[in-house]
């Protein structure tokens, strides 16, 4: 909201420059700046909290200003000049609905001129960024401004029956707003009619058909307290948002709604050569009494971590218009001001009492606490661990937004059934690229790999670790639990991709593939202390037939790594293949050992043999190896593939392995005749189970 | 004997200078003086001399000695700095560019998040954490933001049912955890948080850190001591910070926190739109409304709570000027940090 500087010095006395005045209120909780300068005025615009509905106005702000620096606030003039007749023969009101309108008041001003506004009031209403219209609607503006109350002006001729009845609005009614926009109305809405139809939306906007034209005459005059929370409802409902409407759900002063009704007919009379009726409409139908707090002097103290005296706590409540008595030697008893709305308990007080005497004069301390033990959670660990791992393993964590575009499931190739589709939907997306929470990672990561090789970054290594989100499986979503509704599962993922190099792109080589990809895996789970890892063809969907796997611990099911199906690759624009893994990280962790032990380092020398085979190329090599592992458990401690081949030096239909075998024995140095017979039984084996022969 | 001492040294002289190797140089040094060398040999018939005659070739023959092992020193060393010379011929250049392997990165952010949680922890603060799609209960209602209380409006929230939603804050965490654990309590919560918005400064998912503390005499006056320890430690002790009065639902007295502009210095620029602060965290004494949703006596406890947001600080930390690089995801921007 903008008020101006001159404008706040008609309400109270203070020597301060505006930058000095905004300061000082910024420091009071109401932050402030000084955004323009017109001829000697300076334009404010305070950004308020919205428990502060109090200083929505010029008046507010000006209390606040007598408070901080003890200046004389001066109340806006609220004589009226009544003329004769008698408002009661004019207009009858009626309001229906005391709940949504506890007050509601009205006068008249008849043989008013329309037109433009003085200069003066057209210049204030510029400066604080409203439109001049003409004479009637500035000064409610003005009013509004000045003293924080909406009011309405009706074109008294088009009010039918001369009569006014505040009530909800009928089923199948609807109203046309000043803003020419017609609004089927709820039964929930609060309505102002005359006898025959609605002419306002209560609180948000006017009724075209009753508002004040060049050629109104008589004017009717509402100014009204309408309940916050109907107010509310009804502006979302019908999405009109009004100056109005924002004072009245934050709560206006109830007992300044007769001043502002008063002020503004006085001022319309003295504008438009009108005559204000005499007397006024004011049904408030139970008079809403104030929260009387009691606020202790030790208590403040206490929670502060200061020690004012009372006089002192006194003075503050005083200055901000707080009525105070005395009840004991600790507790006060005070009278909260009728608009106070955010003050009801104790604990507001106190933070007025800290807001007034200063946040910078409360001196800092460091709490003394028992001693705690700080720790963070095994996940919090192990996920830092995990990224760290990967991290020196060539990849570069990247985080995407949880939700996505449901049309990814269709280019990752996810049959329509599959539960992956199974998705929590978003009921106010900010855009159908963020409409549904992901179920996977998998196309944000391949999105991001798309990403860097569009803008020429091919050589991607990325890892996410973040969540996905599942739908309970029996239990029909959302159903009322306990506090209102049942959560899905949010499980969390690491995933991630590679394509390009291993090595910076200049001379270095080292192509990153599947087997890539794999002893990433491996060795990752190997960081963790879980060796007991198996790999299982696999049939996904979005996964090259053949180059993909299942990933096992233990005969669970933790995940899954490949190369991207090439029909998914070319959904994506993706020339260079691009090699994807998603991993449960909790399943990782259930399996992971925490604790480490020391064993011994090997005493005494290894012995190495090397031996290269032909076999067919259809055996699996995890058949060799299993083989090789087999013949001995006592001093073949490593096996180790370090070539492969297959080409023209060979046998069409053959392929060559050759193994380092690393032989040791933990009490005593080897010697050939040790190692020999275990050797030459391992070629025998392969031969025998794999026709495998000696290259 | 002196001539064949002199035989011997003329022979020493014409042969050292010839020898290329250091084994050559092994070799001549048995030659002349190992156990069966010449001169060694020579030495042994000294003992048929008459004294004064062997005290003088004595004399003459351990010169000689000398003489032959200075020489192969001499020579040992020229030929070492031959060989040396001799590595010193083509040409091998250093300047063509080093074989990098390609290693990866943290996210900024996660960096971030790590530095800010190491600094409370450090403090004594135990982490934990919540569901990222929570029930409007505990993001709202146990926070004492009732339904249609303006105070909604500050946060602009995705919602799935009436009833659930993506939390728009870490502060539901406070909730769960007091629900279920007795105070003292130190508590950081870290964590993906969602709302409506997107532009420059804006995102709709971005990073909270929430943290407070329950105990039986917590102060305004602790919770000022305990942020102003982090701000020193993560933007340094030269940094001002100062406390302002504003509005949250879940905490009275709360309180804004602002350090002096890191970019300017506080002289006013663009970042700090001329004011030469940085609202950088918010802040307050728990409300005892919340106190009494998880059933905590407020006459007996009193707590502090506080949340920031990770963007906001890594922008100021690192300088980044859009919000939505953090989630682009451009490696060439990842690998910076």
């Amino acid at each position: 909201m903008k008020i101006t500087y001159n404008w706040l010095k008609e309400f109270v006395e203070f020597d301060l420059s505006p930058q000095e005045l905004c300061k000082m209120l910024t420091m009071a909780g109401l932050e402030t700046k000084v955004i323009e300068s017109i001829d000697d005025d300076h334009v404010i615009e305070a950004d308020l909290t919205p428990n502060r509905s109090d200083c929505h106005s010029v008046i507010g702000i000006a209390r606040e200003v007598s408070a901080l620096t003890g200046g004389r606030f001066k109340y806006p003039d609220i004589s009226v000049k009544e003329s004769d007749g008698d408002i009661n023969s004019l207009i009858s009101v009626a309001v229906e609905n005391p709940d949504l309108c506890p007050r509601y008041t009205a006068r008249i001003v008849r043989g008013v001129k329309v037109k433009p506004s003085p200069s003066w009031l057209e210049k204030k209403i510029i400066a604080v960024g409203l439109r001049p219209i003409n004479n009637i609607v500035d000064a409610t503006n003005y009013i509004l401004w000045e003293m924080g109350q909406p009011l309405h002006a009706f074109d008294y001729e088009c009010i039918k029956g001369k009569k006014i009845i505040v009530r909800n609005a009928y089923k199948n009614e609807s109203l046309t707003t000043l803003d020419e926009k017609k609004h089927n109305l709820s039964e929930d809405s609060l309505v102002i009619s005359d006898s025959e139809r609605a002419v306002a939306l209560a609180g948000v906007m006017g009724g075209g058909n009753s508002g004040v034209t060049q050629a109104t005459r008589d004017i009717l005059f509402e100014s009204a307290y309408f309940n916050p929370i109907s107010i509310r409802r009804t502006s979302r409902r019908h999405g009109i948002f009004t100056d109005s409407s924002y004072r009245f759900e934050r709560g206006v002063d109830n007992e300044g709604v007769v001043a502002a009704l008063d002020r503004a007919a006085n001022l319309i009379a003295e504008l438009s050569e009108g005559k204000v009726v005499k007397g006024r409409i004011d049904c408030y139908h139970e008079k809403i009494s104030y929260p009387q707090v009691d606020l202790r002097i030790s208590r403040t103290n206490k929670i502060l971590g200061i020690s004012l005296s009372r006089e002192q706590i006194l003075n503050i409540l005083n200055r901000l218009m707080f009525t105070t008595k005395a009840i004991d030697d600790d507790k006060i008893k005070v009278n909260v001001p009728s608009f106070r709305k955010d003050i009801e308990r104790e604990i507001d007080l106190i933070e007025e009492v800290a807001r007034l005497h200063g946040y910078e004069k409360i001196l800092k301390t460091i709490p003394s606490s028992k001693v705690s033990v700080a720790v963070s959670t095994r996940n919090q660990v192990f996920e830092r661990d995990i990224k760290n791992i990967l991290v020196s393993l060539g990849l570069t964590e990247v985080i995407n937004y949880s939700f996505i575009d449901e049309k990814y499931f269709d280019a990752i190739n996810i049959p329509q059934n599959d539960p992956l589709r199974k998705t929590i939907k978003l009921r106010n997306p900010l855009s159908q690229n963020w409409s549904v929470m992901r179920t996977t990672l998998l196309p944000g990561i391949i999105n991001t790999a798309v990403f860097n090789i569009n803008r020429g970054v091919y050589d991607v290594g990325i890892v996410e670790i973040g969540k996905v989100f599942i739908q309970g499986s029996d239990i029909p979503p959302f159903n009322k639990g306990g506090r209102g509704g049942i959560l899905p599962d949010e499980k969390t993922i690491v995933g991630g991709a590679l394509t390009g190099r291993t090595e910076k792109k200049i001379w270095g080589k080292g192509e990153r593939n599947f087997y890539y990809l794999k002893g990433l895996v491996e060795s990752l789970l190997g960081r963790l202390n879980i060796h007991d890892i198996e790999f299982f063809p696999v049939n996904l969907p979005f996964i090259h037939p053949q180059k993909g796997a299942c990933v096992k611990i233990n005969d669970e099911d933790i995940g899954y790594l490949g190369e991207l199906s090439p029909a998914v690759a070319e959904g994506f624009d993706l020339k260079d293949k691009l090699y994807v893994f998603e991993l449960s990280l909790d399943k990782i962790l259930d399996n992971a050992v925490t604790e480490r032990k020391y064993t011994h380092l090997p005493k005494y020398p290894s012995i190495y043999r090397d031996i290269a085979i032909v076999l067919n190329s259809n055996i699996k090599s995890d058949n060799v190896y299993r083989i090789i592992r087999d013949t001995d458990n006592s001093i073949l401690k490593e096996i180790i593939l370090f070539d492969y081949y297959e080409g023209k030096q060979i046998p069409a239909g053959k392929k060559s392995l050759a193994y380092s075998l690393v032989y040791r024995s933990d009490d005593r140095t080897l010697t050939d005749d040790d190692v020999n017979p275990v050797h030459e039984k391992i070629v025998a084996n392969l031969r025998d189970k794999l026709e495998a022969e000696l290259r | 004997m002196k001539s064949r001492l002199q035989e011997i040294r003329s022979k020493a002289e014409f042969e050292i200078p010839s020898v290329k190797t250091e084994d050559e140089i092994s070799a001549i040094k048995i030659k002349y003086l190992g156990r069966k060398g010449i001169l060694t040999l020579l030495l042994k018939d000294l003992s048929v001399l008459p004294p004064d005659e062997r005290k003088e070739i004595g004399k003459l023959a351990n010169d000689l000695k000398n003489w032959i092992e200075d020489n192969l020193k001499q020579r040992q060393k020229d030929i070492k700095e031959k060989g040396i010379d001799s590595l010193k011929k083509g040409f091998f250049d250093i300047t063509l560019p080093g074989r990098q392997t390609i290693i990866g990165s943290i996210h900024p952010l996660t960096k971030v998040l790590n530095e800010v949680n190491d600094i409370f922890i450090g403090m004594g603060f135990t982490v934990a954490e919540g569901p990222e799609i929570e029930l409007d209960y505990y993001n709202f209602e146990a926070l004492n933001i009732p339904k249609d209380h303006p105070a909604r409006d500050m946060q602009d929230t995705f919602y799935i049912t009436d009833g659930v939603i993506l939390r728009t804050h870490t502060s539901p965490v406070q909730v769960r955890t007091m629900e279920k654990t007795s105070p003292p309590l130190k508590i950081i919560a870290p964590g993906k948080v969602y709302r409506c918005d997107a532009d420059v400064t804006h995102s709709p998912m971005f990073h909270q850190i929430e943290g407070f503390m329950v105990d039986k005499d917590i102060t305004f006056g602790d919770l000022k001591g305990v942020l102003e320890l982090f701000v020193h430690r993560f933007f340094g002790k030269d940094i001002d910070l100062r406390f302002r009065p504003s509005f949250f639902p879940f905490t009275e007295p709360s309180a804004e926190v602002d350090i002096r502009c890191v970019i300017c210095k506080g002289f006013g620029c663009r970042v700090c739109k001329g004011t030469g602060w940085l609202e950088i965290l918010g802040s307050g004494i728990i409300d005892p409304a919340v106190f009494s949703y998880v059933k905590y006596n407020p006459e007996e406890w009193t707590g502090f709570a506080f949340g920031m947001g990770i963007e906001r600080i890594a922008m100021l930390k690192y300088g980044v000027d859009d919000i939505r690089l953090f989630f682009e995801n451009d490696l060439r921007f990842l690998k910076q940090f």
